[in-house]
């Protein structure tokens, strides 16, 4: 089905089923599509139009506090599997009495984001299955972080330090356990979380019978600092935003503030930013198996080599922009050092070719210690199974959802910067266990290898690398929208501004968030042992998560 | 017969050892009737430095083998070429402050670390290290030495059971299930060799393996019998009781300090006794062309070591279930072939051992 045909269903099937409840608002993006909510109670109506019409997923769910007007205006967004057609539903609720109907009850991938909202914003969703803090602390009353007249310094009153020492939380461990049923609490500080979150477990024997993940142990409040930074400042946060794929971060913010303020970006800088940018990928993915082999294995080999080939890989972003892990490279209306448009060397990309070639003999290397491995077998194969229609309905993305069988990459469907004339495949597993999460992510750095030496080939040689903006023209009014394929999913970035130097609301979309909240469904049976893979093949960056 | 060279340097150092007492009791005057006790307890302290030393030089050697598998350098800075690492590693380990759970039962909690480590190097007195260099000589010291070591595990319940908190305690229950899967196929592969040697005695043993070693007359006892073996190592692939990753470090998850650090001895006192076992039974123990006896028997423990260190590295850890699973299905119907083998070889092969 061609763009304008879904457009033109959507459009014509909401505004004939909801009337006078709906109108429809023009956004600047072609592809989107676009309606206000008069009556936030009519949300469900929408969102089952919208899933019968075959949108995949609410992409994103976000709340923008508006004082002025009395009303915090709710967000959501649905993607499609086939298209790059968004459509964006907005709606508003008074402030003081903010009530609407879940959506989670019809549309489970809703859940992670709903929480969020009411986290952060305040906003009730009737019908919410589970309605609790997530980044907050479980007993958190001292108001709402994200709306705009709430006053830091009411953190201050929070008495951590008798949490600490009166440990209790919302997931309280019962302490009677029944019969042969027992709790264990896995994180926040364990090595099968990277990082720290939680899963509560409920086991018998060692079969697990449920799991609840919990987060938001490290949680820093990016979107609410950002809200105080100019949008150049805030491109530092987005490298912090996860320490294993900076460059995609800033590449996604870079998206949304340059669709705000529409800057026009060099052909070159495009080129470069797709070199970047996958070279990244294959960092962010080395690091991934180097994880998960430490992880089957006490102190195996596969936990050293991908972090030997991933060392090259820096050594190279090292050269271009001067940092190992936190680059802030790609810039506002190009890529470059700090305020100069420095150009890249020649060099440089011929000793990017050299690695690459060295690496495709390591990347057999490794197949040879796990695919030719029958341990790795019996230990991946079966097990946190997610595959076909329930991972959409899940909410997963990127590999994790193409593991599961379904051909969704947001760089094929909604192509952005130059990736619609680059040729590379996306790899498609069939079970959509751990083993087939593994396939995919080692078929995607091949593929990467294979785009970055297309692109080397194929960029222009010369050129500039960067528009200058002055920093008296980075002020923009209205919305901006960055969508790309982070290496664990679909990552977006929403920012609204308010013609000011900064921006009114920025609002971060974690695909590690989502796919985690995954855990709930995907632990269910499985063995205690198998918890460190299937949680690991996730992918978990919990600085993402606790963004 | 040629007194074997090692033998002839222990006794003339027992004999040094002897003279030097007697000469020092004279002197100091002290009661002759103490003069036994102090030899013995100089004995035992002579044998633990010596034992330490190679210990030292195992845990150097895993760490630099490890480093060596995995592209990098490894411990470099302590001492020349980093042998001296563990020593200061043993250092900070005593140093470290002790920190109980808060209702750990604290005698257990205190009383299993060196228990267990005596337990595990209990079996080393019935090595034959060489003709004539043992501890111990019993006729059945084949059945001493499995029995010992099978009390480990149930002490590593204990362990778990003490520090009464949840890790542990599943890290222990593992260590009993790891107990009845490795059980039955060690015993099985064990019997082979007994049923070849028509003895139950490691000198006996050895001592029928010098024209062949039974590596090459049983290989599938072999095999199963190092795969056991690292399973009641409890070491990588096999490492599920303490499976870091899953159960933070198992059984030992609440022990710090020096009492982690004797955990720590414990898995390379098993290590060692293990390897001696596995050379005594299928290596041909000391026999050998040219070198020394004991030297020979060193060479090959250590080459069982180093086999089980590349091991540790090359293999990802199986489940529980799948650990039992390998061993029901796979380990013991090989170890029952090598058996079925074994009974049809050796009335034709007995006249040549």
């Amino acid at each position: 089905m061609s763009v304008e045909k879904i457009i033109e269903e959507t459009n014509q099937e909401i505004t004939s089923n909801l009337g006078a409840d709906v109108e429809k608002k023009e956004l600047k993006w072609p592809n989107h599509v676009g309606f206000r909510l008069i009556n936030p109670n009519k949300i469900t109506d929408v969102i089952k139009i919208l899933k019968k019409l075959g949108y995949a997923q609410p992409v994103l769910i976000t709340g923008v506090d508006k004082p002025e007007e009395n009303a915090i205006e709710l967000v959501y967004k649905f993607n499609r599997i086939d298209s790059p057609v968004m459509a964006w539903i907005y709606t508003s609720v008074p402030r003081d009495n903010p009530r609407l109907p879940s959506i989670t009850p019809l549309w489970k991938a809703a859940f992670p984001h709903e929480l969020e909202v009411y986290d952060l914003m305040g906003v009730i969703f009737d019908g919410i299955p589970d309605l609790r803090h997530v980044f907050l602390p479980w007993d958190w009353d001292l108001g709402f972080p994200l709306r705009k007249d709430w006053d830091p310094n009411l953190a201050k009153k929070y008495p951590w330090w008798e949490q600490v020492s009166n440990y209790y939380d919302a997931f309280a461990i019962p302490e009677e356990e029944v019969d042969d049923i027992y709790y264990v609490s896995i994180g926040p500080q364990h090595p099968a979380v990277h990082g720290s979150f939680r899963v509560i477990l409920k086991l018998r024997g060692d079969t697990i019978l449920e799991a609840w993940p919990d987060f938001g142990w490290i949680h820093r409040g990016i979107e609410k600092l950002a809200e105080n930074k100019t949008y150049e400042q805030i491109l530092i946060y987005t490298d912090r935003l996860c320490y294993a794929s900076s460059l995609t971060w800033n590449l996604t913010y870079v998206l949304a503030v340059e669709d705000l303020l529409n800057v026009e970006v060099p052909e070159r800088a495009q080129w470069f930013r797709v070199i970047l940018v996958e070279i990244q990928r294959i960092i962010s993915h080395l690091l991934w198996l180097a994880a998960l082999s430490g992880d089957l294995g006490t102190f195996h080999s596969m936990f050293l080599y991908p972090l030997r080939e991933r060392e090259k890989f820096l050594d190279l972003l090292e050269k271009a922009s001067g940092a190992r892990l936190t680059y802030s490279y790609i810039k506002i209306g190009g890529v470059g050092i700090f305020k100069h448009a420095e150009d890249v060397p020649e060099t440089w990309f011929n000793e990017l070719k050299d690695v690459l070639r060295d690496f495709r003999g390591k990347i057999r290397e490794y197949l040879d210690m796990t695919a030719s491995n029958e341990t790795f077998h019996i230990r991946t194969k079966g097990i946190g199974i997610l595959k076909g229609r329930a991972a959409i309905e899940a909410g997963a993305t990127g590999p994790v959802l193409r593991a599961a069988g379904i051909k969704y990459d947001v760089r094929k469907v909604a192509p952005y910067l130059v990736y619609d004339q680059i040729g590379f495949e996306i790899p498609v597993g069939k079970n959509g266990d751990v083993y087939d999460r593994w396939w995919v992510r080692i078929n995607e750095i091949i593929q990467s290898t294979h785009i970055i030496e297309q692109v080397i080939d194929e960029m222009p040689k010369q050129g500039p690398l960067r528009t200058k903006i002055p920093p008296a023209k980075l002020r923009g009014t209205g919305e901006g929208f960055g969508r790309t394929e982070d290496p664990r999913g679909e990552a977006v970035i929403y920012i609204v501004g308010n013609g000011t130097n900064k921006p009114y609301r920025i609002h971060i979309r974690s695909p590690t968030y989502i796919n985690l909240s995954l855990l709930h469904f995907i632990l269910r049976k499985a063995k205690l042992a198998d918890i460190a893979a299937i949680v690991g093949s996730l992918d978990p960056c919990m600085a993402e998560v606790d963004r | 017969m040629a007194t074997d060279p090692v033998l002839q340097i222990i006794n003339s150092s027992i004999e040094l050892v002897q003279n030097l007492l007697n000469q020092l009791f004279e002197k100091l005057m002290i009661p002759s009737w103490l003069l036994y006790p102090a030899f013995v307890l100089v004995m035992i302290i002579l044998f633990m430095l010596a034992f330490a030393l190679d210990l030292l030089f195992i845990i150097w050697l895993e760490r630099k083998l490890i480093g060596r598998i995995h592209h990098r350098r490894s411990v470099t800075e302590t001492g020349p070429v980093g042998f001296l690492q563990n020593v200061a590693d043993v250092v900070k380990l005593l140093i470290k402050e002790d920190v109980y759970p808060a209702k750990a039962d604290k005698f257990m909690h205190n009383l299993i670390p060196p228990l267990l480590a005596a337990v595990a190097l209990i079996p080393i007195v019935v090595i034959p290290f060489g003709p004539g260099i043992w501890f111990a000589r019993l006729s059945t010291s084949v059945v001493l030495f499995f029995a010992i070591t099978t009390l480990v595990p149930g002490l590593v319940v204990l362990a778990g059971w003490a520090s009464n908190s949840k890790f542990p305690t599943i890290g222990a229950f593992r260590a009993g299930l790891q107990l009845i899967s490795y059980e039955l196929p060690l015993s099985l592969s064990l019997l082979g060799i007994i049923l070849m040697a028509n003895s139950l005695d490691f000198v006996s043993i050895v001592e029928m393996q010098r024209n062949f070693w039974f590596v090459a007359l049983q290989p599938l006892g072999a095999l199963v019998f190092f795969i056991v073996s690292i399973m009641e190592l409890e070491r990588s692939p096999f490492d599920i009781p303490e499976a870091e990753g899953e159960i933070i470090a198992g059984w030992r998850t609440e022990f710090s300090g020096i009492k982690f650090g004797l955990f720590y001895g414990t898995e390379y006192f098993k290590l060692f006794v293990s390897a001696a076992a596995f050379t005594a039974l299928y290596l041909g123990g000391w026999y050998g062309p040219f070198i020394p006896s004991a030297i020979y028997f060193l060479l090959k423990m250590h080459l069982v070591i180093v086999l089980m260190i590349w091991v540790r590295v090359t293999f990802f850890r199986p489940r529980p279930d799948q650990l039992v699973r390998i061993a029901y299905t796979k380990l013991i119907p090989l170890a029952i072939l090598n058996l079925l083998f074994v009974v049809l070889i050796t009335p034709y092969i007995s006249p040549y051992l």
